[in-house]
């Protein structure tokens, strides 16, 4: 398994989801049941460090807290600060990167996006359950269930493409239509706006999950007409027993959002019909591409009357172009910035300071860096994107 | 081109659960989920994708076409064969 980078929150960002009050009180509770004063924690996804703290407050012996972004660092200031420091070890790292020097009896993560089905965040699991936990240690959350209902949200739905479908000119925009109803949007409907009653499309068992996909078909009959938008997904979490929360419309508003994925045309069923609907989330290199299928069978006929497929992989915007050069058989050629990144690595791997790197390219490639300051910018750019840091 | 013998004209062409299609300006581009792998056509391909997934039949997608572009029916029929064949080993279509 190679390593993962769990797309990055800001600091800023990190401190939307500490202060979600609900979410934060809801994993206290859960860690408040299980820690003992022997509790060896790992933590995936630290953030602020506020909660690998406030295990300790609760007992804990020992946290192990891990974080790939560079927020890690002010919770390392921050566990100084708050006395906590002898407890706690921050590992700046991937988590699939870091071996622990003893195995723990409690791993706590949040990192999921606006769905569980979020980057590597599976993948992550299930590496540090293998490798971290105890047999029998205490895994928080323990289980997720995605839920998914189709709504009627016309607000919402004119939110989604009224770009498109107005313009002040009388253009045809269609074509930004198509691209703008194949994407996974954060938003959220009201209560009263969802159509059908909620189904439920996975459940991820942390404890024994090992599939990253998830597909599943669903149907729903209407009992009187009713015009639909799109469907909204949220999930009910499991943290650890009776303590979890919801995304649900219904629910109080929390820092993940919802899930909304617009059809690609507004849906009307009759009395009779039939809604048939498939969602598929496939992991493909560590991103989730989301598919949606809708099918309208008639109650008279039983034909299909609708028929509607999206997919966010079509909603990305890349051009054929960009397709074509992702394709088996491409050859790529490279470009003049290819060129110029092959040099720089290669005078990274010869071991040259930045100044001499940057000396280089100002000879080699004048045009793009006619002087120091735009040389030094780019030599240190690849410095941190691409060297491993042995002090200075 | 000879027409593929194991093509039935007779059959429907559906495509596979699990497969989205979009075009992208004058081409298509497939997406087997299940694979991972997606499959272009260009803007002739695109056409005989359309007919073939919306007809009765491919012998009606096969007249269809014909009667829309200035094609020998000999060679539409080995092209248009061929097509199918290759859309049905890339698991985007199924006849029935």
């Amino acid at each position: 398994m190679s390593g993962f980078k769990i797309d990055g929150y800001s600091v800023s960002g990190f401190g939307g989801m500490a202060a979600d009050l609900p979410r934060v009180l809801a994993y206290s509770e859960a860690l408040r049941r299980v820690i003992t004063p022997e509790s060896v924690i790992v933590e995936i996804g630290t953030g602020t460090g506020v909660m690998a703290m406030h295990a300790c407050q609760l007992g804990a012996r020992r946290v192990y807290a891990i974080e790939a972004e560079d927020g890690i660092e002010a919770a390392r200031e921050s566990a100084a600060q708050n006395g906590f420091a002898d407890r706690i070890v921050f590992i700046h790292d991937v988590s699939t990167k870091v071996t622990l020097p003893e195995p723990a009896d409690i791993l706590f993560s949040d990192l999921r996006g606006i769905l569980p089905l979020h980057n590597a965040h599976l993948e992550t699991i299930i590496d540090a359950r293998r490798r971290f936990l105890k047999p029998g240690g205490v895994q928080i959350p323990q289980r997720d269930t995605l839920m998914v209902a189709p709504v009627s949200a016309p607000d919402l739905y004119a939110d989604v493409i009224e770009p498109w479908s107005k313009n002040p000119f009388g253009l045809n925009m269609d074509v930004g239509r198509r691209w703008t109803t194949q994407q996974q949007y954060r938003r959220r409907v009201q209560p009263e706006q969802i159509a059908f009653p909620a189904q439920a499309w996975a459940v991820l068992d942390y404890a024994t999950l090992t599939e990253l996909n998830y597909a599943q078909t669903f149907t729903w009959t209407a009992e009187a007409p009713i015009t639909l938008h799109g469907y909204q997904v949220w999930f009910e979490a499991v943290l650890y027993d009776d303590i979890g929360y919801s995304t649900a419309p219904d629910q109080p508003m929390m820092a993940y959002g919802t899930t909304f994925f617009p059809c690609a045309e507004v849906v009307t069923l009759a009395a009779g019909d039939t809604l048939r609907a498939r969602l598929r989330a496939d992991n493909f290199s560590g991103t989730y591409t989301f598919s949606w299928h809708t099918q309208v069978i008639d109650g008279a006929t039983q034909t299909v009357r609708t028929h509607l497929q999206q997919s966010t992989f079509f909603g990305g915007l890349e051009s054929v172009r960009a397709l074509h050069m992702r394709s088996q058989g491409y050859q790529p050629h490279l470009s003049r910035m290819g060129q110029i990144d092959t040099a720089v690595l290669s005078w990274m791997a010869e071991g040259h300071t930045l100044r001499v790197i940057a000396q280089q390219l100002m000879q080699h490639f004048a045009p793009e860096y006619p002087n120091e300051i735009e040389a030094m910018t780019k030599a240190g750019d690849m410095s941190v994107k691409y060297g491993e840091y042995h002090g200075s | 081109m000879a027409a593929n013998p194991a093509i039935d004209f007779g059959k429907r062409a559906v495509v596979t659960l699990d497969v989205v299609a979009s075009q992208v300006a004058q081409e298509t581009v497939l997406l087997n989920l299940e694979s991972a792998s997606y499959f272009g056509l260009d803007e002739i391909g695109t056409r005989m994708w359309q007919l073939a997934t919306t007809s009765a039949t491919l012998q009606q997608a096969y007249d269809a076409f014909l009667a829309e572009y200035d094609v020998e029916a000999d060679q539409l029929r080995g092209d248009f064969s061929t097509l199918i064949e290759k859309l049905i080993s890339a698991g985007l279509i199924e006849l029935q």
